[in-house]
């Protein structure tokens, strides 16, 4: 039961509106077009300072500092071109396979895992601490014994994908699953159901909001985990991309890779959300 | 918690109990609760070693170059404190990551925190800087790197640079979600009595949105740790994620997992020393 | 121990074989909860027998262990020490024919109201098309056209607990089990509410335990009144309600106008409220 506006409204045009329910940034008022402009401003802003460094930087270390123009024009040439094997876009889904891969396995491991974890109270205290130490180390120091068992190999970055992506999908599926009201569980058992149809019918649909928060955390750091690999020791890839435009000193080629590793996670996490929408419509609809 | 059995339930543990139970009683039981957890939590961490050491050093299942034993682990980090691999010792690397981890914290928090304030505070700060840092924001610490290293060399500034990017992010966002959750009837409240605007800032404001802002600290600090590791893989010739990775490509598995369980140790110090932290400044607060 | 009430008020017509076995039996029945600071007892023995067909309704303060008997009764709590059978024979596990309706209604968020509805009729393995057409009466019943593929969420409260009563009648059960079910609602709703459960008790072949705090509400619904001390928590006072009695049959605002009705309530608040050693 959510309640609606909360306004302040003082004298001082300063101090922000807080949450309503359909806040957005920009109020298409006298007031937000101005704040767009503002904002259009700024960003075009860091866009000429950019290209003033570049030009600047260029006098004592040509190409050390591309300007955006140099930057727009490479995206396009790797576009079409190969470099280092592939085009950009062939880097990027060779990417995308080893994480798509390490993530599925992710998810399939960790979700019944996690429900499982939540929902008896024994299996928990006993497997939790364990995990709650594992969490401590980074997942990518799991890079170095990964490199030790497998290589820098495909199943190597899988594998670092896996090991990205695991906890945050455990952990947050047990807790949503931890936290399925009570009442619900109780109302479940009145009207007949087992311990199996509770876990299948009750519990995991109504975890699955948290799920999908833990899921959409697991994608980023999966993600964020195969560059890191494929920086390391990849041989393809879009990290291997910027490894090469590094070694070959074309920091524009490195900038490519970077903005094609943003907008790739950028795409994976509203898929993620266009899922979670779909399988959770049950969810307050209301106006 | 909700069971599968039911164990518990809901009922009004602060109303009196009747004559039967007495006070140490009462405490008895409660403590066994308590006890309960921590004691199947330590049987189960000694289980886990317990198997660890079965399989390596016990029935010689698994080959030490894949994974040494717990002994042999223990044994190398004790060697590692006095004698230097790669030029330092074990808590040489370990300060080196350390110092690294902490400065560019700090420099996050620095500048995340004013910003995130701003940000949330006043509409027109925010109008202007939030596009840039939505734009910039996608880019990961990781992504960063090259670009780092190619500018800045695979000195202590690139790396700190790196953790600077991953905790400001963290910084920014907690620190405006602190602002913005703040009981807006306060302010008005506060407003009313005839505070000015920074006043209020500073008085009701700061005060209200501590505890979320320790808890946007202790995610940057999260941040920082976990990108500290991924910048020394790549980017460093001292710390602990500089001395896994070259102790792997050695194959040397001892001192692999030797600064593995370093890592994961002081992550958990830095933990606790955060959770302390923010139970001192808010104590108030829950979920800490 | 039971006290001795005005004739006026004891059920004169139809008076059930006292030889008959109680629907419900709870024998010495307790519980005492470990909590983390401590155990709690929230009920002591106690003993309780409901007759089939009765609309027992419980009072008590806050902590005085109505909802856990209640708990106990449906099967969802196991007591620490005592016995529950269900006509004579010792109670199972909880289960369609203890139906509980919730004080926070408990409606499955990610089903619709049909789906609600029809739960228990699934998890039995009634066909589909059974089912729906008993959920469509039960729909019609309650007054929820309109709503059948409706979300909760999207759902006020007092439409909720119509769905979860719903949802508790379909299965026609023997006992029904309502813990404090219009506590959670508005006043206005919960004088509807109380109103459409008196017209629903004469639909009902269920027996039901009610537990609430509101003497009003257990002294218009009920056909007994088992009151309860505070915790930790006891029987001490035991009434029965005629069914003909004079409020039976009004809406609510206007029995509380009727005079029977007032003086049996004030000698409830009195019970409630008068400190017992």
């Amino acid at each position: 039961m959510g309640e609606g506006a909360l306004i302040v409204t003082t004298a001082d045009a300063d101090v922000v509106a807080t949450r309503t329910k359909s806040s957005r940034w920009y109020k298409p008022d006298r007031d937000g077009w101005f704040d767009t402009g503002l904002g259009v401003t700024s960003v075009v802003a860091l866009f000429v300072v950019w290209a003033v460094a570049a030009i600047i930087t260029n006098h004592n270390h040509p190409g050390l500092v591309p300007t955006p123009v140099k930057v727009a024009k490479s995206f396009a040439d790797l576009s079409t071109n190969s470099f280092a094997g592939h085009t950009l876009f062939g880097h990027v889904l060779s990417s995308l396979g080893r994480w798509g891969l390490g993530f599925v396995f992710a998810i399939v491991l960790g979700v019944p895992l996690g429900i499982i974890f939540g929902s008896i109270t024994l299996v928990r205290e006993a497997v939790s601490p364990i995990f709650e130490f594992l969490r401590y180390i980074p997942p990518f120091a799991w890079i170095p014994p990964a490199v030790l068992w497998f290589g820098s190999g495909q199943t190597s970055q899988a594998l670092i994908v896996f090991i990205a992506a695991f906890p945050a999908i455990v952990i947050s599926t047990q807790v949503a699953a931890a936290n399925v009201d009570p009442a619900l569980l109780r109302a479940s058992r009145t009207l007949g159901a087992g311990h199996l149809r509770r876990l299948g019918q009750v519990i995991t649909p109504i975890a699955l909001p948290g799920v999908f928060a833990g899921v959409r955390v697991a994608a980023s750091n999966g993600w964020m985990a195969l560059i890191a690999a494929e920086l390391i020791g990849g041989r393809v890839g879009v990290g291997f991309l910027i490894a090469q435009g590094e070694d070959y000193g074309a920091t524009d080629i490195v900038m490519v890779g970077m903005v094609a590793i943003a907008i790739t996670a950028a795409i994976l996490d509203l898929i993620v959300i266009a899922l979670s929408k779909r399988l959770t419509r049950w969810r307050k609809r209301a106006a | 918690m909700p069971t599968l059995t039911d164990n518990e339930s809901s009922v009004d543990e602060n109303a009196n109990n009747g004559p039967a139970t007495n006070v140490s009683q009462r405490r008895l039981f409660g403590q066994l609760a308590r006890w309960r957890r921590l004691l199947i939590g330590l049987a189960s961490f000694v289980v886990a070693i317990a198997i660890w050491y079965l399989l390596t050093d016990g029935a010689h299942v698994i080959q030490p170059l894949k994974l040494p034993s717990p002994v042999a682990v223990a044994q190398r980090i004790q060697r590692l404190v006095s004698h230097p691999y790669v030029r330092h010792t074990l808590w040489g690397h370990a300060s080196a990551s350390i110092q690294v981890v902490l400065l560019g914290w700090l420099a996050g928090g620095v500048i995340g925190a004013p910003a995130g304030v701003l940000m949330a505070w006043s509409r027109r700060f925010r109008a202007a800087t939030y596009p840039v840092f939505h734009i910039l924001r996608p880019i990961s610490p990781i992504a960063w790197i090259p670009l780092a290293i190619t500018w800045m060399g695979i000195g202590v500034e690139a790396r700190v640079f790196i953790v600077f990017v991953a905790a400001v992010v963290p910084w920014v966002l907690n620190s405006m979600e602190a602002v913005r959750s703040v009981d807006p009837m306060l302010i008005r409240a506060s407003r009313n009595l005839g505070t000015s605007s920074l006043g209020t800032l500073g008085r009701v404001v700061l005060p209200a949105s501590l505890p979320t802002l320790m808890a946007g600290a202790r995610v940057a600090l999260g941040n920082a740790w976990t990108s500290v590791i991924a910048a020394e893989l790549l980017a460093a010739t001292s710390g602990l994620g500089y001395v896994a990775l070259t102790a792997a490509n050695a194959l040397d598995s001892k001192t692999t997992f030797a600064a593995m369980a370093v890592i994961g140790a002081i992550g958990f110090v830095l933990s606790a020393l955060m959770r302390a932290v923010a139970k001192l400044l808010a104590p108030w607060a829950k979920g800490l | 121990m039971p006290l001795e009430s005005d004739m006026k008020y004891q059920a004169k017509t139809n008076e059930p074989d006292r030889a008959a076995v109680p629907k419900l039996s709870l024998r010495q029945v307790s519980k005492v909860f470990e909590a983390r600071r401590g155990s709690v007892r929230a009920l002591e023995p106690t003993d309780l027998d409901v007759r089939e067909g009765e609309f027992l309704t419980i009072v008590g303060p806050s902590g005085c262990g109505k909802s856990t008997m209640l708990m106990i009764g449906s099967g969802l709590e196991t007591p620490s020490s005592g016995t529950i059978a269900v006509d004579g024979r010792p109670a199972g596990k909880p289960g369609p024919d203890r139906s509980v309706v919730f004080q926070q209604f408990a409606l499955f968020p990610h089903l619709n109201v049909m789906r609600n509805i029809g739960y228990g009729l699934k998890v039995a393995g009634v066909k589909k098309s059974e089912r729906q057409d008993a959920v469509e009466q039960q729909i019609s019943v309650m007054g929820l056209d309109g709503f059948q593929k409706a979300y909760p969420s999207e759902l006020s409260g007092g439409m909720q607990q119509r769905v979860a009563i719903a949802r508790a009648l379909v299965l026609q059960p023997s006992l029904l089990f309502m813990d404090e079910p219009f506590g959670a609602l508005d006043a206005q709703t919960r004088t509807q509410m109380q109103d459409e459960m008196a017209r629903l008790r004469t639909r009902m072949t269920s027996t039901v335990l009610f537990v609430t705090h509101s003497v009003e509400e257990a002294v218009f619904l009920g056909t007994r009144i088992v009151v309860m001390s505070p915790r930790p928590g006891r029987i001490i006072a035991d009434i029965p309600i005629a069914e003909n009695a004079p409020w039976k049959g009004m809406a609510i605002e206007a029995a509380m106008g009727e005079p029977q009705f007032n003086s049996l309530r004030e000698e409830v608040w009195n019970l409630l409220h008068t400190k017992t050693e």
